[in-house]
């Protein structure tokens, strides 16, 4: 299952026309709940066609303030009200000292942050009875690391007991940012409880610098990454792509959908010849 | 449990800088890496104000527009976990802070109030209204459409250029916004302020419009202009029809 996340750029090309075939959407809760009129309308009309899969924006899971439980509540609602097959979130804090930013910040990689995130995980998985599928985001700073990213996640995917959403992208991004080996971070990274997986482009901006705009294509050396993630994984978790700017012809998005899921198929279900 | 401070001072000297701007070293960090969630985090707030501000944007000069979004976020907490309401905590902003451009344009809470208004008419959860399209245009019960708003301003806002709004234009002005139900526009009528008193009535229930003239103690003089205006109104849905 390869889905595309539902932006009111395109909303009216794709709903109105045939190009694109997603087997599933992905929306913000935060951009959609509570709202009426027009885009309650397209909302309803994409519902009618296709499973809903979300990613959270403003839960800012990392950050030293409380959880907001005014807000988890509206995103309960808004699950259960469109029978979302899965809530995402961020690995990072993206409000502060009460302050919405909303960007994704990245969380300092310490143990007392770990114990502090994994136990707002757990609450809000309990609000919500359901699992968190958590991100690992780009980051292009550390913030006072005691330890390494790769321990970091790796301890609160242990202590939340939450689902990853490991995002392929991501993680290529951060390897060249941070300078490791994306392939040894796949390896080494705890993807028992693989929910969900993202696949994005991201943008070059320096020699030693790469920002994860999701506005252009994925790029050869991610598919790479993702079969190899595949490979490991084993089973048919289901992958989204990610486009939020620079929107191309949908029939270019189709066609990395495809690229991704024929990928997928070729892992899952190789062709075997037989031996004469 | 609480972070212990180390993390948590951290976390906040971070945010603090990509709100302000203004770095001074916390440990571990890059700081020319750092400079990207700082114009990340500014860029979103830019947008967003300029996409749901246009006529405030355009009213102001560049120096002003920066300044302007510089000071909102770097001075107010955004409470919002949903950026479409942003708006409204600009203009929360403007008049809790007591705005310094409100001397040079005094209409500016006025402009910034009725942008906020379209934006909420236009994105707001959906109103449930029961009534029936036949009746009697005098006699029968009209039913306003619950997705309206009745606004009085100060300043002409939504019928001149804001650049070109004199402190003379101040006067009494009469706004309703409604959203059409089937496209989801909203659109803008402007009104008498004996016309506002009678949708501010049928705001609290249905009324017919023989009741209204004689709550508002009109004359048959009036009566003419107010069935045209009516019969509008249920052409472009600010009236949905009549009472069940
Ligand atoms: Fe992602």
């Amino acid at each position: 299952m390869v889905g595309i996340g539902f932006r009111k750029d395109f909303a009216e090309d794709f709903l109105n026309g045939n190009e694109l075939a997603p087997f599933f959407i992905e929306v913000a809760p935060e951009n959609w709940m509570n709202v009426g009129g027009f885009w309650k309308k397209k909302l309803k009309k994409a519902l009618e066609k296709y499973p809903l899969y979300t990613h959270g924006l403003s839960l800012s899971i990392g950050s030293p303030d409380p959880l907001d439980f005014s807000f988890l509540k509206q995103v309960k609602s808004f699950l259960n009200e469109t029978n979302a097959q899965i809530y995402s979130e961020h690995l990072s804090y993206s409000k502060c000292d009460n302050a919405h930013l909303y960007d994704l910040l990245p969380i300092p990689f310490t143990q007392e942050a770990v114990k502090h995130v994994a136990q707002k995980i757990q609450q809000a998985q309990d609000f919500l009875e359901r699992k968190i599928a958590i991100e690992i985001v780009s980051y292009y700073t550390p913030i006072a690391p005691e330890m390494n990213e790769l321990d970091f996640v790796n301890a609160v995917l242990t202590e939340a007991k939450c689902d990853l959403l490991l995002d392929v992208n991501n993680i290529y991004v951060n390897s060249f940012n941070h300078q490791y080996d994306p392939y040894r971070f796949i390896d080494e990274l705890n993807i028992k409880n693989t929910a969900y997986i993202h696949m994005a482009g991201h943008r070059k901006v320096a020699n030693d610098l790469i920002i994860d705009t999701h506005g252009e294509a994925i790029i050869d050396p991610v598919y790479d990454l993702f079969e190899y993630t595949m490979k490991k994984l084993k089973k048919d978790v289901p992958v989204l792509l990610e486009r939020d700017f620079n929107i191309p012809e949908l029939t270019e998005l189709q066609t990395e959908m495809n690229h991704l899921q024929s990928i997928k198929n070729n892992v899952l279900n190789p062709v075997r010849y037989a031996v004469a | 449990m609480q972070l212990l401070n180390s993390t948590q001072q951290n976390q906040s000297a971070f945010a603090n800088y990509c709100r302000t701007g203004k770095y001074s070293p916390i440990k571990g960090v890059i700081e020319k890496r750092a400079e990207h969630y700082r114009s990340l985090v500014y860029n979103i707030i830019d947008d967003t104000m300029q996409s749901a501000l246009p006529l405030t944007f355009n009213l102001l000069t560049i120096e002003e527009w920066d300044r302007f979004v510089n000071d909102f976020f770097c001075q107010h907490n955004c409470r919002t976990a949903q950026l479409w309401r942003l708006p409204l905590e600009v203009h929360e902003f403007v008049i809790s802070s007591n705005y310094y451009l409100q001397k040079k344009y005094p209409f500016f809470a006025e402009l910034l109030w009725f942008e906020w208004l379209e934006v909420e008419l236009f994105m707001m959860d959906d109103k449930p209204a029961s009534f029936s399209l036949s009746g009697h245009i005098l006699n029968n019960p009209l039913v306003i459409n619950p997705e309206f708003h009745l606004q009085y301003f100060s300043y002409p806002i939504h019928t001149k250029v804001a650049n070109d709004i004199k402190k003379e234009d101040k006067n009494h002005h009469f706004l309703a916004l409604h959203r059409e139900p089937e496209s989801g526009k909203v659109l803008f009528t402007q009104l008498s302020p004996l016309l506002a008193r009678m949708l501010e009535i049928l705001g609290e229930g249905p009324r017919s419009i023989n009741e209204l003239l004689t709550i508002t103690e009109k004359n048959k003089k009036t009566k003419e202009g107010v069935i045209c205006f009516f019969e509008n109104a249920i052409q472009s849905k600010l009236i949905l029809g009549y009472k069940n």
